[in-house]
């Protein structure tokens, strides 16, 4: 079986939960504590695919509400993109909406998904589905609920862009 | 301390008898409490002694035990008395333990040196590192380019000593990985390890040295305009040397020195699969499917060069071999002279001669009769005889040599060259012969001037002056040349 390779990059605000999400997808594990990423951040993790193997090589890019040019060189060659937002932070949506922009003017296509994270969190949350519907429809990118605790809805964040991306494809 | 009692006088003479029972009364009043006490403290003392034999006797017996005890406390109080008062502990101990270090190396040497070489051993390994980093970088800048026989003399010339050469060429240097990888993806094309365990985390270094390149290219260089990239990152001993072409670059993860030429190697190696590879390397999308067929390209370079290390290394190079050299060398200063002497010999001769250029479009043997005075008869004789070019298109430009000879009739040869000065837009490896299965011979830089002789299907010839060598001919791919149309035989080349 063949293995084909794809460059995914994370984006979102500050401690919106990227790092934690990969953590658990590559690694398996929670960690409580925050330690805001520096620069880029690659790992990397193989998935099966019906016909092939996909291995991914995942750029956890620093958090921000704006990128700039370091950023915009991280990301280029970039299949994918996972957006993250932070449920308990209305705020974080609106990051994504920016970046959204950014992409198109340097313009990058990349298949984007967004992950909607600290479900977790249900006392805190504060962003309703409504709005979620909303933010994907602007940004034209498909939505799910994560939890990078719990792992609900991390690997299937993964597994909607790889499937994204055989539709790109073909 | 004088007693009141016995200093005074008594008022009358006592009997003897009654002055000593007397005498004795007293003292035992008078003493009762400072003999007890006396006696109190005899009794201490020999507790004392008591105490100290046996602890002496336990320190013979468990010193091993009693050591680290004291260790502690001492190292407790020493730490509190430096950290009350760091300047006045550091000049009470400076002197003693200055005293005590020489007393020590010179009694146990050998332990001290034992017991400092993790510490200094490290450091003096770095130091000199650097100092041979240093020297290699000296001496590179001074001898770039090199080849060819003229090697010695050239670096004389440059005051640089070929002995200082040798040693550069000799420090060791091993090629632990190499990488081929795209620019954007920082996917790895093809990856090359001494230790094949190295392979498995390939591509997570490859997208480190892709971000890394990335962010030093964004942070320094946010418009893009110079061509500069990062070329060289240091670890300690290890060392990745990065060279970048247009959609791939490669990185060498090395030891120790890298030989003279490596990067313009490295450079060469790049521009070879550049040329063959250029629209796969683009096209490649992580899809194995639309990678190219590489095939070990980079082993087979690895060994390559390291076979050229090892011929070259440390040079043993015999007074004879040396000689010969000298020998060849100051031939080819000879010629070259004759060659120059000729040149100018030419260039005067059509203005003495009041000789017009030939015309452009055939190839023309001119024979001239002409007298090396300096004042050259005014009826000299040209009889030009016209062959027709074999190759129709090119401009050709009658290139006469004149021998100084007062008695021979010099013969002239022109060649079919292009327009003069063109230049290569790239760096590039020149070869002996129009094939890319042949070694290198000489690197080319952008920029470089170059004849160009002759366009042969993919590739130019020409000619150049090369800094060291000095006027050589040879091959290189089409697009590295830019050609004006003219200039173009039968060939489409893409410039
Ligand atoms: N409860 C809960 N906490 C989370 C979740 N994801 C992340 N966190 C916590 O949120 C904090 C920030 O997480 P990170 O993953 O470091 O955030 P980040 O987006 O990488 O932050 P930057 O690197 O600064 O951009 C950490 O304390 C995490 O433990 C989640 O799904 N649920
Ligand atoms: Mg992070």
């Amino acid at each position: 079986m063949k293995t084909v390779q794809r460059k995914i990059c994370l984006l979102g605000d500050f401690s919106v939960g990227k790092t934690s999400l990969v953590r658990q997808f590559v690694e398996g594990r929670f960690d409580d504590r925050y330690l805001s990423t520096i620069g880029v951040k690659i790992s990397r993790r193989q998935i099966s695919r019906p016909d092939y193997l996909l291995n991914l090589l995942i750029w956890d890019l620093a958090g921000g509400d704006d990128y700039d040019d370091v950023t915009s060189g991280y990301l280029r060659g970039a299949a994918g993109i996972l957006m993250v937002c932070d449920l308990t932070r209305p705020l974080t949506l609106h990051t994504l909406r920016k970046y959204r922009k950014q992409l198109d003017e340097i313009k990058l296509d990349p298949v984007v998904v967004i992950a909607a994270n600290k479900v977790d969190l249900v006392a805190e949350r504060a962003v309703d589905d409504s709005l979620l519907e909303e933010l994907s429809q602007q940004i034209n990118a498909p939505y799910l609920l994560s939890s990078a605790k719990t792992g609900e809805g991390v690997a299937a964040a993964f597994d909607q862009i790889a499937g994204l991306l055989e539709k790109k494809k073909s | 301390m004088s007693d009141p009692v016995f200093d005074q006088e008594p008022n009358r003479p006592p009997s003897p008898s009654d002055d000593a029972a007397l005498w004795a009364d007293l003292q035992s009043l008078l003493l009762a409490q400072e003999r007890a006490r006396v006696h109190e403290l005899e009794e201490l003392v020999e507790s004392l002694q008591e105490e100290i034999d046996h602890l002496q006797k336990q320190l013979g017996v468990q010193r091993e035990l009693v050591v680290p005890t004291v260790t502690n406390s001492l190292s407790r109080i020493a730490n509190d008395a430096v950290e009350q008062d760091r300047r006045g502990m550091a000049g009470a101990l400076g002197p003693i333990i200055g005293e005590a270090t020489r007393i020590q190396i010179r009694d146990s040497k050998d332990e001290m040196v034992e017991a400092l070489y993790p510490i200094i051993g490290d450091s003096v390994v770095r130091a000199v590192t650097e100092r041979f980093r240093e020297f290699q970088r000296q001496i590179d800048a001074r001898i770039r380019p090199r080849g060819g026989v003229l090697d010695n003399v050239a670096l004389r010339l440059r005051g640089v000593n070929p002995s200082d050469v040798a040693l550069r060429d000799a420090l060791p240097f091993e090629i632990t990985q190499l990488f081929l990888i795209q620019h954007d993806t920082g996917f790895v094309l093809e990856h090359f390890a001494l230790d094949s365990s190295q392979a498995a985390d390939s591509d997570l270094i490859s997208g480190m040295l892709t971000a890394i390149r990335s962010f030093m290219e964004d942070s320094f260089d946010p418009t893009h305009e110079s061509d500069e990239d990062l070329d060289s990152i240091y670890h300690g001993d290890a060392n990745v040397i990065l060279q970048s072409g247009s959609v791939v670059y490669a990185a060498a993860v090395v030891n120790g020195t890298e030989p003279a030429g490596f990067r313009a190697a490295l450079r060469g190696l790049l521009t070879d699969l550049n040329l063959e590879y250029r629209d796969d390397f683009e096209a490649y999308d992580g899809d194995p499917e639309t990678l190219p067929p590489l095939e070990h390209h980079l082993e087979t370079w690895v060994e390559e060069i390291e076979a050229g290390l090892s011929e070259k290394s440390p040079s043993t190079d015999s007074s004879k071999k040396v000689l010969t050299r000298l020998a060849v060398a100051l031939m080819v200063i000879l010629v070259l002279l004759c060659g120059f002497m000729s040149w100018f010999v030419w260039r005067l001769m059509p203005t003495a001669l009041g000789l017009t250029e030939p015309p452009p479009t055939v190839v023309a043997t001119v024979v001239v009769t002409a007298t090396p005075t300096a004042t050259l008869p005014p009826t000299a004789t040209i009889t030009p005889s016209v062959t027709p070019s074999p190759t129709p298109t090119v401009t050709p430009s009658a290139t006469p040599t004149t021998t100084p000879t007062a008695t021979r009739t010099p013969t002239v040869t022109p060649q079919p060259t292009g327009s003069p000065f063109s230049r290569i837009n790239g760096p590039v490896w020149s070869r002996v012969v129009p094939d890319l299965d042949e070694p290198p011979w000489i690197a080319l830089i952008e920029g470089t001037e170059v004849d160009v002789l002759i366009v042969q299907g993919e590739w130019t010839q020409i000619r150049w002056n090369d800094p060291i060598v000095g006027e050589v001919e040879g091959w290189v791919p089409n697009g590295w040349v830019d050609l004006s149309p003219s200039d173009t035989i039968g060939s489409d080349a893409d410039s």
